[in-house]
């Protein structure tokens, strides 16, 4: 091999090595997504879930096509985990208790009114990757964790019924990043755009506008869209009625990470939009 | 070589990273968190939920050697071999299924999903050998009863809650267009000549008090005349119009529904005083409604709740699956066709129907058969509270079912589950002469959009009430007239059912209303409040603007108190109602007690019922209107 070859493999390596590294760097996150899929991999759901520093305080159920279902806050007490989940509006849809009954960890869910949802409460017993979800005495379901992220919900007799993935924080802008399809924000005229991207996996999109000395001047979208192409239509005069003309700065941003910063004119007609 | 070694040490470190996350995902993503929301979902079993197949589709191959059967709540399409008398695959979707249809040439099926809890529709086209997933397009809201062009290019699916219905171009795998149609499209047929769909809109779009338009609407969509609309209404009273077909001869619609007699004091039920169970029979080329046959055998004994109807190749026979009295009529139709044609408008004629040259009623043994499909000269008809189909030989003699063939396991009725099939069976153990059901009057135990007087209302009319969180809102009826959901049950099966009220079928039906749960509302987009509907939302609990939450506060927004009436009530002047929740109430018009709106706007700034909502701006009222409408 000549020695340009040498040089060139390399820094391929090193290159790899450091692209790995980077990865490394940033994966002691947390999980941001969990997705479920059923046995022949249509995909059902996913969670979305949020921390404050290094603890999950809420998470958020959509269908997969990102159809809201409900938002959960989860509260640590004494006597165990409460979470209650509520819908569109605000109101309460249900509340989960999660108590520890010697090495069990027991599960109940009521609706807003106290109805019993699954009818008593569901056990699971295990060992940290393999549970026995136990109900009434009987055992209903298996639920395995495995090494690569995968959880797989089995029937009692170990059919797989169901799996989950999941994704953490990185893994999605590492993969945004990596798909190499860039966001594009085109004009459409009287302070209207089209922005057109893709996401790997389902993401909260936001846009707002900034002002040229740098202060938040107003939110014009946020949004969780489902993995694939998306396209939000911008129109500042519809979002932002009350805003001066003049020059901002339009920023897009991908699951808090900045994707856009684009110059916009925005142009008052007289008689206002 | 040290390259190397980093570049593996790197690639191991990438694994392992890529695979593990942070110390705390064990308590993040907890097996109570995975189970409870494929549990909530209806996706695996529990005590409260077990899963049932629920079959509420049937459709043959185009070479007749297959059925298809949609398992709604068990999400699956499963494959019947009709010679082998067995299920020879089962095909899993990601959500439930609400209807099929079939290519041309027998090698992709269309499956409608949508449910309750996840109401956005989709059509999943499914390689039919393969069972796999091809495309998934996006329709609208509780999409269902899927129609291919005899082409096989183009899919048209009913869109119950959108009301409209959806054109789907199969290649592009795209919806292309919205075609809107009167309320709630349940069923759809398209001519054999491919250049018209008949879709039957379920309920009516009238003010319950003009009682000449309380009717429900046939919509007949011009397909290669830009879906050019002519629209028919049904009888005086129609609603529950659930299915549709047409002759092999593309002259007629054959449209099974319910007659309501609204207009008469509810002190009886046989003669057909409260319900008939029809056939109409449109004659599609001089768009008219050639006449409304009612199929109840005679005036003591009915055939509730009319669903699933379909006809024979050659056009001599139609059959009809009554969901309620749990029988299959076979109906010679070149007689009934003969009859209809005379001056006589057979809605409330009895024994039209009960000479045994013209039909045969058939008890079958699947409770409450929605679903009906024909195969040369066998139908089948499966329940929807059972886990078979069964065939029966279509002919005036036959008795009984020639063969059953079993669709997989299902578990015990649960009290709710019960509590479902008591509700939407009239056979004779429920009501006395099986002229109706609880479903008759509440169909999906949602308001039928009538007036009714009930006993002892001494005349007053008063809207059909949405059995949605009654359970949980008493005093019960519009007047708080009975104490609870209970005694309306009990005395609901005592006056609307003739029958002495049993533990073994009200209580069941109490555990049921207890456990119903609001459908999202269409107004919604993508689950949550459009912009609309979140300034709306701003103004409904701005106590300064508007008086909305001094009686709709709270999460069922009501304040279960009695307030004068808030229209004109001719039949009840001084009628105190109890003010009713608001949840769902995108899907009860037409509004207040008796039924007197069909625009939401109007009920908002009636003086009679806001002191202040007339001084919003039009922009707010629209607003207030869609968070209202997204409850």
């Amino acid at each position: 091999m000549s020695r340009t070859g040498e040089l060139y493999k390399k820094g391929k390596l090193l290159c790899a090595a450091l692209c790995s590294f980077f990865i490394i760097v940033h994966a002691d996150e947390s999980v941001k997504y969990l997705h479920f899929y059923d046995a022949v991999d249509n995909s059902i759901m996913f969670y979305e879930f949020k921390y404050e520093g290094d603890v999950n305080t809420e998470r958020t159920l959509y269908m997969a096509d990102s159809t809201f279902i409900k938002r959960t806050i989860i509260e640590n007490t004494t006597g165990g985990k409460i979470e209650t989940s509520y819908n569109f509006n605000g109101d309460t849809l249900f509340c989960s208790k999660i108590s520890t009954d010697g090495n069990q960890k027991v599960l109940n869910v009521r609706d807003q009114f106290g109805v019993d949802q699954l009818d008593g409460d569901v056990r699971f017993s295990g060992d940290g990757n393999e549970y026995d979800i136990l109900q009434n005495g009987n055992l209903i379901n298996k639920i395995k964790y495995a090494d690569d992220g995968t959880i797989t919900i089995c029937s009692s007799d170990g059919e797989l019924l169901y799996y989950a993935k999941m994704e953490s924080n990185v893994g999605i802008v590492y993969r945004y990043k990596n798909n190499k399809i860039a966001p594009v924000l085109n004009a459409l005229g009287n302070n209207r755009f089209v922005f057109n991207f893709n996401l790997s996996e389902p993401a909260t999109v936001s846009g707002e506008l900034i002002s040229l000395s740098g202060r938040h001047a107003g939110k014009l979208f946020k949004k969780v869209y489902a993995s694939g192409a998306g396209k939000e239509m911008i129109n500042v005069s519809k979002a932002m009625p009350a805003i001066a003309n003049g020059v901002y700065f339009l920023l897009l941003t991908v699951d808090g990470k900045k994707v856009m910063n684009e110059k916009i004119l925005v142009q008052r007609s007289a008689g206002g939009f | 070589m040290c390259f190397k070694k980093l570049f593996t040490i790197g690639s191991t470190l990438l694994i392992i990273t890529t695979n593990t996350f942070s110390a705390n995902v064990n308590d993040v993503v907890a097996p109570n968190i995975v189970f409870e929301a494929l549990a909530l979902n209806r996706d695996i079993a529990t005590a409260a939920k077990p899963v049932y197949l629920s079959p509420t589709d049937l459709v043959p191959s185009p070479d007749k050697t297959k059925l298809y059967v949609a398992e709604q709540t068990s999400k699956k399409v499963a494959i019947v071999n009709i010679a082998a008398k067995s299920v020879t695959k089962k095909i899993k979707l990601p959500n439930e299924v609400t209807g099929v249809a079939v290519s041309p040439d027998g090698s992709k099926l269309y499956v409608t999903c949508s449910s309750e809890l996840w109401p956005e529709g989709f059509v999943y086209e499914l390689d039919e050998a393969s069972g796999k997933i091809i495309k998934k397009i996006k329709v609208g809201h509780s999409a269902r009863a899927p129609v291919i062009s005899h082409d096989g290019k183009t899919l048209y699916v009913c869109n119950q809650f959108s009301d409209d219905v959806s054109v789907v171009d199969i290649s592009a795998g795209k919806e292309i267009r919205r075609v809107k149609v009167t309320r709630e499209p349940y069923a759809a047929k398209i001519t054999p000549d491919g250049k018209t769909l008949v879709v039957a809109n379920s309920l009516p779009l009238a003010r319950a008090t003009d009682t000449a338009s309380a009717h429900c609407d046939i919509s007949l969509i011009e397909i290669d005349n830009d879906y050019k609309i002519t629209t028919f209404g049904l009888t005086q009273g129609s609603h529950s119009v659930f299915g549709v077909t047409i002759t092999p001869d593309g002259k007629y619609a054959l449209i099974t529904h319910l007659v309501g007699y609204y207009t008469l004091q509810a002190t009886r039920i046989d003669a057909g005083w409260v319900h008939t169970n029809d056939l109409a029979i449109l004659d599609i080329a001089n768009k008219k409604l050639l006449n409304d046959i009612s199929l109840d055998y005679s005036t003591d004994i009915g055939c509730a709740n009319p669903w699933g109807v379909a006809c024979t190749d050659d056009g001599k026979f139609v059959c009809v699956a009554h969901a309620g009295s749990n029988e299959l009529s076979i109906i010679d139709f070149a007689q009934l066709l003969e009859i209809s044609k005379g001056t006589t408008w057979l809605a409330g004629k009895f024994g039209t129907l009960n000479k045994t040259s013209i039909r045969k009623r058939v008890t079958v043994e699947g409770r409450t058969p929605r679903a009906l499909a024909i195969i040369d000269n066998k139908a089948y008809t499966a329940g929807y509270f059972s886990n078979f189909v069964e065939e029966f030989n279509i002919s005036l003699s036959t008795g009984k079912a020639s063969a059953k063939i079993e669709l997989g396991s299902e578990p015990a009725m649960t009290m709710e589950r019960n509590g479902e099939y008591q509700f939407y069976c009239g056979d004779i153990y429920h009501c006395t002469g099986a002229w109706q059901s609880c479903n008759s009057c509440h169909p999906h135990t949602r308001p039928d959009a009538l007036n009714w007087i009930l006993s002892g209302a001494n005349g007053a009319q008063k809207n059909a009430k949405s059995m949605l969180y009654s359970w949980w809102t008493p005093r019960t009826n519009w007047n708080g007239k009975r104490a609870n959901t209970r005694e309306s049950i009990y005395y609901g099966i005592l006056n609307e059912l003739g029958r002495q009220p049993q533990d073994s079928v009200q209580l069941p039906m109490e555990a049921f209303f207890m456990r119903l749960k609001p459908v999202p509302s269409p107004y919604l987009v993508k689950g949550q409040l459009s912009e609309s509907a979140q300034r709306g939302r701003e103004i409904y609990y701005n106590k300064a603007k508007v008086d909305c939450i001094e009686c709709h506060p709270g999460k069922l927004f009501t304040n279960l108190k009695y307030t004068p009436s808030i229209c004109n009530d001719i039949w009840d002047a001084t009628a105190q109602i109890k003010v009713p929740s608001l949840n769902e109430c995108w899907r009860t018009s037409p509004w207040d007690h008796i039924g007197s709106s069909i625009s939401m706007d109007s009920v908002c700034i009636n003086r009679l019922h806001s002191t202040n909502a007339y001084k919003l701006s039009n922009q707010e009222l629209k607003d207030l209107v869609e968070f209202v409408l997204s409850l």
